[in-house]
């Protein structure tokens, strides 16, 4: 009896500990991916990359209404602050600056959190190596772009002073107390993303991913920013070898504002919600901004009936912005967002064979393009100068809306910037062209928090 | 209502008092029951050997029976755990009785189970352990569990935080931490010794509930480890009792009140007076006025005829009256009934219990109501066992009409006296009286069901196994449902098969709790008392929720419904959030005690939790206390006067992880809704902090306790806790890419102490009187910033939200002179003693402290009395010492002129320079500067003081003399009636909405309801 009591007991006893070895605290995380075994495939890899294209910011709207794109009509004063940033209004441009630094940076991030773990990617097999390989040269470039785009932004140009505060250089995902590189270093370090990347070879049938021409076409653009003119030629043209004239027909320059991918462009972000809605104030009334009359497009020309929008306001008819506005208002939706096309190319290349002193080529160049377009060719008598301003003006014409003349009139620096009142009818305020304003003001997270150098002209408080 | 009520009270009384002849002959006893060490036992059974007469003791361990019986009669006392005692009536009316251990005395087996395995004996005597009187508890007619605990005991907060079925804030002692919110800093509940999830606490009903113990310091809580970081509240659920089967049906029948009025808002010819004053052509005491038409109209040669028909006009709203408070917040029902059986036989004792509750809201479409069964079962097993079990099961659902965009409450404020339901309304243009209502609704119901099993073996003398395993399952189910009626779907520019929101959410959370205890107790040479245990724990939790959200429903409440084939913004949207994790943990406690004289106390605990990397999983909480009880020192043993006196402290570091998720440590992807050229988007969830910590609570604790004449007792608790390694999401240089990371920034501290005194000034068998109150008071600062002196958490704040020194709830402002009577903008006075006109531009050196925004100082006081069949207790809870922002919504400027405003407004206001000794500023946008300072910072004239004092509960009872019963109703044993309230009256001398909330929807609603009682 004592003896079975006892056995009883034990068992129980027993019973009770065993249900100790019953749980486990390896659990993984239920519907998210956590390190180390988040980013193991190529698949997963690629997820990344996207979100880190999907968080690119677009703020071409607002650039394209800082640059000479355009001039308020009558319904401006119903969208005060857009109108604040036409006039560069201080605290408008303030309210601008730290969006754009956080997003950008957002970027580069995400892309610098997929290269630490690209080692950690296995390949399953030789078209995942190669693909593993392209996703590594894409984030670059992709953090490339960031950074050329934040030194056009937070930086002076880049022949004032280059050794003036540029970006800050990111080493790893984190925080870091790095202050700002010089000019000079923030473009030897693109380049050198740059250059990495362009070593991959690969392509793409989807605008949405950079491809090896659009690193190609980075360096360009990279080159004519750092004054590098023999740079932007050796790598435009790699670009325009890859042009074709069918391009620059009517039918080619629709399609660059279709749904689809097109080889027309070099590459273009991959957008689904809804894209430069902020410039209509209603469907029936117009819009609050109409393109710069200065840049009337001529009859022949092919571009001018899809970047202008005819319409009828205050009992004119006035030239409205086409491309992607004309999209909405045609409720069509905008699966594209350009950045990067064979026109693009031209304007680079011929702008650097004109500053190297190169006239004659860069008329040959730009020529053919206007040939193509319907626009009147330049004579073989022009000057350098005049093709120059020719060549600068179309490509203001060229990218209306799509916020790049503004960059240009910072890169070059030439004259002031106008700002005109309703329909262009007058000038009401010129910004000299050493304005500090051009400069945006580094945000207040970063003076902070991170002790960072702010631009002349602004407060740091 | 007075009159009813006084009515009601008449009728009773004196249904009462011809009662009372009848139920005078008969024995009666009374008394306490203790233990050695003179703590009280609650739920002893004390009988009247051989006959029915029995009774359970309270939370005091009093005891009190009546009936037929006589001088040869004998008291039995029988608990778990304790030697049965026998005693003989011998005619004396107070019988006290202090119960053995029985181990120590027969050398048996005897098996002592707790429902909480966590609740030894030996935690409360170092640790700061306090019960709820769940008396009064259960008497406060509030279907919230969480608000009725307001001022139960001294150093538990609870705030309530908006309208019906809207969560509590509740805290032990402050915020252990710099983290807003209830994640970071809730209590654990834990039921009969399983971890249940706070929607499972409020919606408990208290009579199921026998005891619920606060534990507030880290020697008290050590046992549960970390994730006891904020304080436990431990719930022991009612069990049967060895008896007769006693069946006990209760019900509240009552009426919800309106509450405080808050502002007093004007009435319509102060309203159109203001009107004219502020110059709005939109309202219609401008629209309509001689001034307006000389102004716009004065060259038009029909002037005089616009005058007098403005003036019609003018007279035609005169004549309304409209008061929206009572329009709109309205009286409303609550009733109880609940119903229970418990009793057992031999080796088996059951409990079980069904519980029915509705309260209405202020305003229509808030309401909430429960519904809920719980089953305890106990078993003996053999000599050397013992097994609960307990099951329970629950539904509670609330609604609300307040969406995240439209308040109904606010109408009260913002309809004009003038405007009625029907016809046009000046405070909102083109919308009717049915555009404002029926816009949104709400509701979110709980289930859930719990089931524990709780095993005690004591195989051999002296050691004990406890094992609990428990389970609660929670479904939470929120739908919202917007219809494509509603103004705002109608007015947005939202396409017609677009209109209408339908949203649901329906989760459910699973905890899973098991806990395996051993102690090994034993008394060396008779005063070496040592006690050794070691436990283990194992928590899992897990939550599923899918969600919908689908537009184009029209008006039709249902998910069919919803337009799939929208894209763009009102895209159908399936969410589908999910989180699991565990905790381990292995624990240690020892205990020494000298003779009943001087006690020591360890206790080490590990806990492992699966959110961390697998190199910092382990964090730690331990604890060392020390008592000393003189009174026990044969000497003083039995002092008439010093009854009681016991001393002791405690340190402990407990590590908390509360709010800190996997993402905040190692990098996190989620896979998003939308695509990047068909590649789905795996997005990193938050930039991580691979060198995060956990928050270390140190806590120091002085306690001391003095009884006087067994009659009067006093408490005092000191506390020190400081937070190290304290967590904060904090801002970074946005280079990283993210503007916040979670950090461990500092060290905070928080001090305090509470005192509670009880005196029993009355205590006989026919009269009793009792009177207590305590007090807590906390301070808290911030004791260091670990990489800076001040944190701002806002790019734009002039003032740091956190700097070393200062408390962390500090509201800053300016010191206000008063308004200027040639600007109407205030002038502030700086630090410095220099004037500084409210137009200009401020700076950090122009603030100073306001004042506390949480009360620093809490507390209540009751006085409870019976007389023969009579009990009368009252409570009373207060704050003081807390300022809070007046919100100046009601104050109107020239803008918002077409809705109604605070009354007395037109006097107070600054309208033209000159104006002298106005309070509000003035009403027309002069100046940018000026109305950005007045918008963003507090002045000294813009706060008042949340002090208040809040009957809290009432109650009045009469107890059915049984004598009478058994000759009229014999088959009702016992049964009684009451009248009872719960936050009745708040007194304040702040002016505006609620000093609690600080929202217009929070006031707690008066209740008063009749109750009855019925035993068979």
């Amino acid at each position: 009896m004592k003896q079975g009591i006892l056995i009883f007991k034990s068992v129980v006893v027993g019973a009770c500990l065993t249900l100790l070895t019953a749980c486990s605290l390896n659990i993984p995380p239920q519907d998210q991916f956590s390190d180390p075994d988040a980013i193991t495939n190529v698949s997963n890899a690629r997820s990344l990359l996207a979100s880190a294209y999907s968080s690119y910011p677009h703020q071409e709207y607002e650039f394209s209404l800082l640059g000479n794109d355009f001039v308020p009509t009558s319904l401006s004063i119903k969208d005060i602050s857009s109108l604040n940033l036409y006039n560069w209004n201080d605290k408008e441009i303030n309210k601008l600056a730290p969006s754009l630094w956080q997003d950008y940076y957002n970027v580069i991030a995400q892309c610098d959190g997929l290269l630490e773990r690209m080692n950690g990617v296995k390949a399953e097999n030789e078209n995942e190596e190669k693909e593993k390989i392209v996703i590594a040269a894409e984030a670059k470039t992709l953090k490339a772009l960031c950074y050329l785009q934040l030194l056009r932004i937070f930086a002076p140009a880049y022949d004032v002073n280059p050794d003036a505060p540029g970006v800050i250089l990111k080493s790893e995902l984190g925080i870091e107390d790095k202050q700002r590189s010089s000019i000079r270093e923030c473009v030897a370090k693109i380049k050198e993303l740059l250059t990495d990347a362009a070593s991959v070879e690969h392509s793409s049938d989807r605008n949405g991913w950079l491809s090896q021409e659009a690193t190609q076409y980075l360096l360009a653009d990279l080159a004519l920013y750092s004054n590098d003119y023999q740079g932007a030629i050796d790598a435009g043209n790699k670009v325009l070898s890859k042009s074709n004239d069918i391009y620059f027909t009517s039918e080619g320059l629709n399609s660059l504002w279709s749904k689809n991918s097109y080889s027309g462009r070099i590459f273009a972000f991959n957008n689904n919600s809804s894209y430069y809605a902020g410039i209509q104030y209603s469907s029936q009334e117009g819009d609050y901004f109409m393109v710069n009359p200065q840049l009337s497009f001529v009859g022949s020309d092919l571009r001018k009936a899809l970047f202008v929008y005819p319409f009828m306001m205050n009992g004119s008819n006035r030239e409205l912005l086409g491309k992607y506005n004309r999209c909405n208002k045609q409720n069509q939706s905008t699966s594209y967002i350009n950045t990067m096309r064979y026109a693009g190319a031209y304007f680079i290349v011929a702008e650097a064979y004109c500053r190297k002193g190169d006239t004659e080529a860069a008329r040959r160049l730009i020529n053919h393009y206007w040939h193509c377009i319907g626009v009147a060719e330049a004579p073989s008598t022009i000057s350098n100068q005049e093709l120059l301003n020719l060549i600068l003006t179309d490509k203001q014409r060229e990218f209306v809306g799509e916020g790049v003349n503004f960059f240009d009139l910072k890169r070059t620096h030439a004259a002031a910037l106008k700002r005109q009142s309703q329909w262009g009818n007058s000038t009401t305020t010129s910004v000299a062209s050493d304005d500090y304003r051009w400069t945006f003001p580094i945000p207040v997270s970063e003076y902070r928090f991170n002790k960072v150098e702010q631009n002349p002209g602004w407060p740091s408080n | 209502m007075k009159n009813l009520l006084l009515w009601c009270l008449f009728t009773i009384l004196g249904l009462f008092i011809s009662l009372q002849e009848v139920g005078a002959q008969e024995c009666r006893v009374y008394g306490y029951v203790t233990d050695a060490s003179d703590e009280a036992l609650i739920g002893v059974t004390v009988r009247i050997q051989g006959t029915q007469i029995a009774t359970i003791t309270d939370v005091n361990g009093r005891y009190q029976l009546n009936g037929d019986f006589n001088k040869s009669s004998v008291l039995t006392f029988t608990y778990i755990g304790y030697a049965q005692k026998k005693v003989n009536y011998d005619g004396r009316e107070k019988i006290d009785v202090k119960m053995q251990s029985s181990e120590n005395k027969l050398g048996e087996v005897v098996v002592k189970a707790k429902s909480n395995i966590n609740a030894i004996d030996l935690r409360a005597k170092a640790g700061i352990v306090e019960s709820i009187d769940m008396k009064r508890l259960s008497e406060k007619p509030m279907i919230d569990m969480g608000l009725a605990l307001q001022g139960m005991v001294p150093g538990l907060n609870v705030i309530n935080t908006g309208d019906i079925g809207s969560k509590p804030q509740i805290r032990i002692r402050g915020n252990s931490s710099f983290r807003q919110g209830n994640t970071s800093n809730e209590p654990l509940y834990v039921l009969d010794g399983k971890i249940i999830s706070a929607e499972t606490f409020y919606n408990l009903n208290p009579q199921d509930i026998a005891s619920i113990k606060v534990l507030k310091d880290a020697a008290a809580g050590a046992l549960y480890g970390v994730k006891a970081a904020n304080g436990v509240l431990e719930i022991s659920s009612q069990r049967g009792y060895n008896g007769k089967m006693t069946l006990t049906y209760g019900t509240d029948m009552g009426l919800t009140m309106r509450g405080r009025r808050g502002v007093k808002l004007m009435d319509t010819d102060e309203k159109l007076e203001l009107e004219r004053l502020l110059q709005n052509p939109a309202a219609p005491g401008y629209r309509y006025s001689r001034d307006y038409f000389e102004r716009y109209h004065a060259s038009d040669p029909n002037k005089e005829q616009l005058i007098t028909e403005g003036e019609k006009r003018l007279e035609a709203l005169r004549n309304i009256h409209t008061d929206w408070f009572k329009e709109l917040i309205r009286n409303n029902f609550y009733q109880r009934h609940n119903i229970s059986i418990k009793g057992g036989s031999g080796t088996t004792t059951y409990f079980l219990s069904g519980n029915y509750t509705y309260q209405g809201g202020r305003i229509e479409g808030n309401n909430k109501q429960r519904f809920s069964v719980r089953m305890g079962l106990d078993q003996q097993l053999g000599k050397i066992g013992y097994l609960m079990i307990g099951v329970s099961g629950g539904y509670a659902k609330s609604k609300s009409p307040n969406g995240s965009s439209f308040d109904p409450t606010s109408l009260v404020y913002n309809l004009n006296p003038y405007e009625q339901k029907t016809g046009e309304l000046y405070s909102y243009p083109n919308r009717s009286y049915r555009d404002l209502t029926q816009q949104y609704q709400s509701d979110a119901s709980d289930k859930n069901a719990g089931v524990d099993i709780n095993v005690t073996l004591t195989p051999w003398q002296g050691f004990t196994l406890a094992y609990v395993a428990g389970l609660d399952y929670l479904q939470d189910d929120n739908h919202n449902f917007t219809p494509a009626s509603s103004f705002t779907e109608q007015n947005t520019g939202v396409p017609d098969n677009a209109r209408g929101i339908y949203s649901r959410m329906k989760g459910t959370t699973i905890n899973l709790s098991s806990n395996l205890r051993a102690t090994y107790n034993h008394v060396f040479a008779d005063v070496h008392d040592v006690t050794l245990g070691a436990n283990y724990d194992y928590y899992l939790y897990n939550y599923d929720a899918v969600g919908i959200t689908g537009y184009g429903v029209g008006n039709v409440d249902a998910p069919s419904a919803i337009n799939n084939s929208l894209h763009g913004m009102r895209q159908p949207s399936v969410r589908n959030p999910r989180d699991k994790n565990a905790q381990m943990g292995i624990g240690v406690v020892a205990g020494y005690t000298y003779n009943s004289v001087y006690d020591a106390y360890f206790t080490y605990k590990a806990d492992a939790s699966s959110i961390l990397p697998a190199d910092k999983r382990w964090n730690t909480a331990w604890a060392a206390g020390l008592g000393w009880t003189p009174t026990n020192y044969s000497w003083l043993k039995d002092n008439k006067v010093l009854t009681k006196l016991n001393i002791k402290a405690s340190y402990g570091v407990t590590a908390n992880l509360n709010g800190v998720t996997v993402s905040n440590t190692v990098g996190t992807f989620m896979f998003g809704e939308q695509a990047y050229e068909e590649s789905r988007i795996l997005s990193l969830l938050s930039l991580y902090n691979k060198d995060l910590k956990a928050e270390q609570n140190k806590s120091t604790d002085l306690g001391l306790t003095v009884e006087l004449f067994k009659r009067i007792t006093l408490d005092v608790n000191w506390y020190n806790r400081r937070t190290e390694q304290a967590l904060l999401d904090v801002p970074i240089a946005t280079s990283s890419g993210y503007s916040s990371l979670k950090r461990n920034i500092g060290i905070l501290q928080n001090r305090g102490i509470e005192i509670g005194l009880n005196t029993k000034i009355i205590d006989a068998f026919d009269c009793r009187l009792s009177v207590g109150g305590n007090i807590a008071y906390n301070d808290n600062k911030v004791v260091s910033l670990y990489w800076t002196d001040k944190l701002y958490l806002d790019e734009q704040s002039i003032v740091p939200n956190y700097e070393v020194g200062k408390s962390y709830d500090m509201i800053y402002g300016l010191h206000s002179l008063g308004i200027n009577p040639l600007t109407g903008y205030p002038v502030f006075l700086t630090p410095e003693g220099v004037e500084k006109q409210g137009t200009e531009p401020l700076t950090k050196n122009d603030f100073i402290a306001l004042g506390h925004q949480t009360p620093p100082y809490s507390g209540s006081f009751y006085a409870s009395f019976s007389y023969k069949q009579f009990d009368v207790d009252v409570s009373f809870y207060y704050v003081f010492g807390g300022k809070q922002r007046f919100s100046y919504q009601y104050v109107r400027n020239s803008d918002n002129a077409i809705y109604n405003a605070v009354s007395g407004q037109t006097q107070k206001m600054w309208f033209k320079r000159g104006d002298e000794y106005k309070e509000y500023w003035t009403p027309f946008y002069t100046q940018s500067i000026a109305e950005g300072n007045l918008a963003l910072y507090p002045n000294t004239r813009t706060i008042g003081s949340s002090d208040y004092i809040k009957l809290s509960s009432v109650s009045l009872r009469y107890r059915v003399p049984s004598k009478w019963l058994q000759k009229t109703i014999p088959f009702i044993r016992y049964a009684n009636l009451g009248l009872q309230g719960s936050n009745l009256f708040t007194w304040t001398r702040y002016k505006e909405s609620d000093p609690e909330s600080g929202t217009l929807a929070g006031t707690m609603q008066p209740i008063f309801t009749f109750n009855l009682n019925l035993t068979f």
